[in-house]
């Protein structure tokens, strides 16, 4: 079953364009990745496929229902995450929480508390003392509290040093494997290549690529060093290399391709060094945004 | 109800200002009433200053002797003290989930847009009741020295239901104008404008003959507490009008608001 599904989805700011014809499927149980640099269009199909915005045209589903009609009813099981925090700044952690709490059915208290205490969170405290990696904690526990079917976490690191982002991590893997899918928006590549399964990479409101994590990194290019005397760059400069580079005896590429052509160019050379490596996700959409 | 009970907190500690000031305002006022109070010297004060200055400040005619008299000056400032509270209360309610980013929170949470301004709109409704009533007990405690009588209190409450209904024609413009409205700081600018000009639109009115169709476009020519005192009530024309600003204004931010983007 598709948890998300997006349809020519398009929205305009007036004039100036958000997202245009956004088309992608979430599957039940997926971790997505929703990957771009700032201002591609990632919170804007975020907050269209919550309610908060409404499209220009198209249409989005979430758990097969319209994300705009059936609005309230979808937000049930939705655990969003933006990507920067405003409370009640007045308000009391712990009094946050319940009182998001209160919008579903159910006694979470234990919930927030086990929660908070993963992440490290002092109740007690009010909203406007807290730092902006404490607050990105408050939202934590506020988007997973009620344990939603899915998760929507848009730049969900951002102030989190690394020992919180590995347990933010590990929590959001634990409810992944517990059964809830997650919409994963970021501009942070390796946190993307390491948790997603899929990612959709969107550029300037558009999607220009859907596709498993694994077939982006391994089918496609390969990155090649190779160090040895005498060699050159013109031999290397044949169909399905990219990137070329020549420094202290240092040749650099991308390759895509049969491999056998590569290995049959560097035959005559006599090298010191020879490294075939896959490529990092950045690498790849570096060269998505070329 | 969650949201209703949140709001009632969240305007907690403007209410309780706001109930100081107009306390503060009243006892004030009546305490400098002890110098006109059956006092006719001192009413023949007021044959020197023009006409049109006492009626700019609504007090021609005004006998401020007694109770009533007075009473029917100093509920033109009642009116726009509650008036301002309203208005900008009606704006706030609304509008702070904007200016403060708070509403990517609420509005991501399982409920729909008009529940949310159901509660909103409930929780400044009871506000302004609130503030009335605290106005009246202001009033009670301010009058009581001087001895009133059952036509005192039936003048003072139709005051308050006066107030009560300006109340309520400027929070629901309050509300519209938030509504329709995504510039937080415009629109509260352009909430307290509203005030001062239907204020200044009621002066105009009352000083030039000309222009007496402008009493319909001012809340405080609707229940002018010199009529309300002669005609022992309420006109219903102005009951009329009153209501439906008040629902068509209501309409308007109960169907703006559902639909358009939040800015966040």
């Amino acid at each position: 079953m598709n948890i998300i599904e997006a349809n020519n989805l398009t929205k305009y700011y007036g004039k100036s364009k958000g997202i245009e014809n956004v088309n992608f499927t979430v599957k039940e149980g997926e971790i997505f990745g929703f990957i771009g640099p700032n201002g591609a269009g990632k919170s804007t199909t975020i907050r269209t496929l919550l309610g908060l915005i409404f499209p220009t045209s198209g249409s989005a589903t979430i758990f097969g229902k319209d994300c705009i009609e059936k609005g309230h009813e979808v937000r049930r099981d939705i655990g969003y995450l933006p990507s920067e925090m405003f409370f009640y700044y007045k308000m009391k952690v712990w009094d946050l929480l319940k009182y998001s709490a209160s919008f579903f059915e159910g006694d979470y208290s234990h919930r927030i508390e086990m929660l908070a205490e993963t992440m490290e969170l002092d109740l007690t405290r009010k909203i406007e003392d807290l730092s902006y990696g404490n607050k990105k904690k408050v939202g934590i526990v506020q988007g997973l509290l009620h344990s939603p079917k899915l998760i929507m976490l848009d730049e969900p690191t951002g102030g989190l040093d690394p020992l919180m982002q590995k347990k933010f991590f590990q929590l959001i893997r634990e409810e992944n494997q517990k059964g809830a899918t997650i919409f994963f928006s970021s501009h942070i590549l390796s946190e993307v290549q390491h948790l997603c399964h899929r990612v959709a990479i969107i550029k300037e409101g558009s999607i220009i690529q859907v596709e498993d994590i694994s077939t982006l990194q391994k089918n496609n290019y390969k990155k090649i060093m190779l160090k040895g005397e005498n060699l050159s760059k013109k031999s290397f400069n044949f169909e399905g290399i990219t990137n070329l580079t020549m420094e202290d005896h240092t040749l650099r590429f991308f390759f895509k391709g049969d491999i056998n052509q590569v290995k049959e160019k560097i035959q005559p050379y006599k090298v010191e060094d020879l490294l075939i490596e896959d490529p990092t996700l950045e690498e790849i959409f570096m060269h998505y945004y070329e | 109800m969650n949201v209703f009970i949140r709001e009632m907190r969240d305007h907690l500690k403007g209410l309780i200002i706001w109930s100081v000031v107009i306390l503060v305002f009243m006892l004030m006022v009546f305490v400098e009433f002890e110098a006109y109070y059956e006092n006719p010297e001192m009413a023949e004060i007021l044959d020197v200053v023009p006409r049109g200055m006492l009626e700019a400040f609504g007090m021609y005619g005004a006998n401020l002797t007694t109770i009533n008299g007075y009473m029917s000056i100093v509920a033109l400032y009642l009116y726009i003290m509650l008036g301002i509270f309203a208005v900008l209360l009606g704006n706030s309610i609304i509008g702070k989930e904007e200016r403060d980013k708070t509403g990517e929170f609420l509005m991501s949470m399982p409920i729909k847009r008009y529940q949310v301004l159901r509660s909103k709109v409930g929780a400044a409704v009871l506000n302004c009741l609130l503030l009335t009533l605290i106005a009246g007990i202001g009033i009670a405690i301010a009058v009581y020295q001087y001895s009133p009588d059952r036509e005192n209190f039936e003048y003072i409450s139709r005051i308050l239901v006066a107030a009560f209904i300006i109340q309520m024609i400027f929070l629901s413009l309050g509300l519209f104008i938030a509504a329709s409205s995504k510039a937080f700081k415009k629109s509260s600018a352009l909430s307290v404008a509203l005030v001062i000009i239907t204020y200044i639109i009621s002066v105009i009115q009352t000083l030039s003959d000309s222009v007496d169709f402008l009493k319909y476009f001012t809340p405080f020519k609707y229940y002018q507490a010199s009529e309300i005192l002669q005609n022992n009530g309420f006109q219903g024309i102005y009951i009329g009008l009153s209501v439906i600003i008040v629902l068509v204004a209501n309409f308007g931010v109960f169907y703006v608001y559902p639909r358009r983007d939040l800015k966040l």
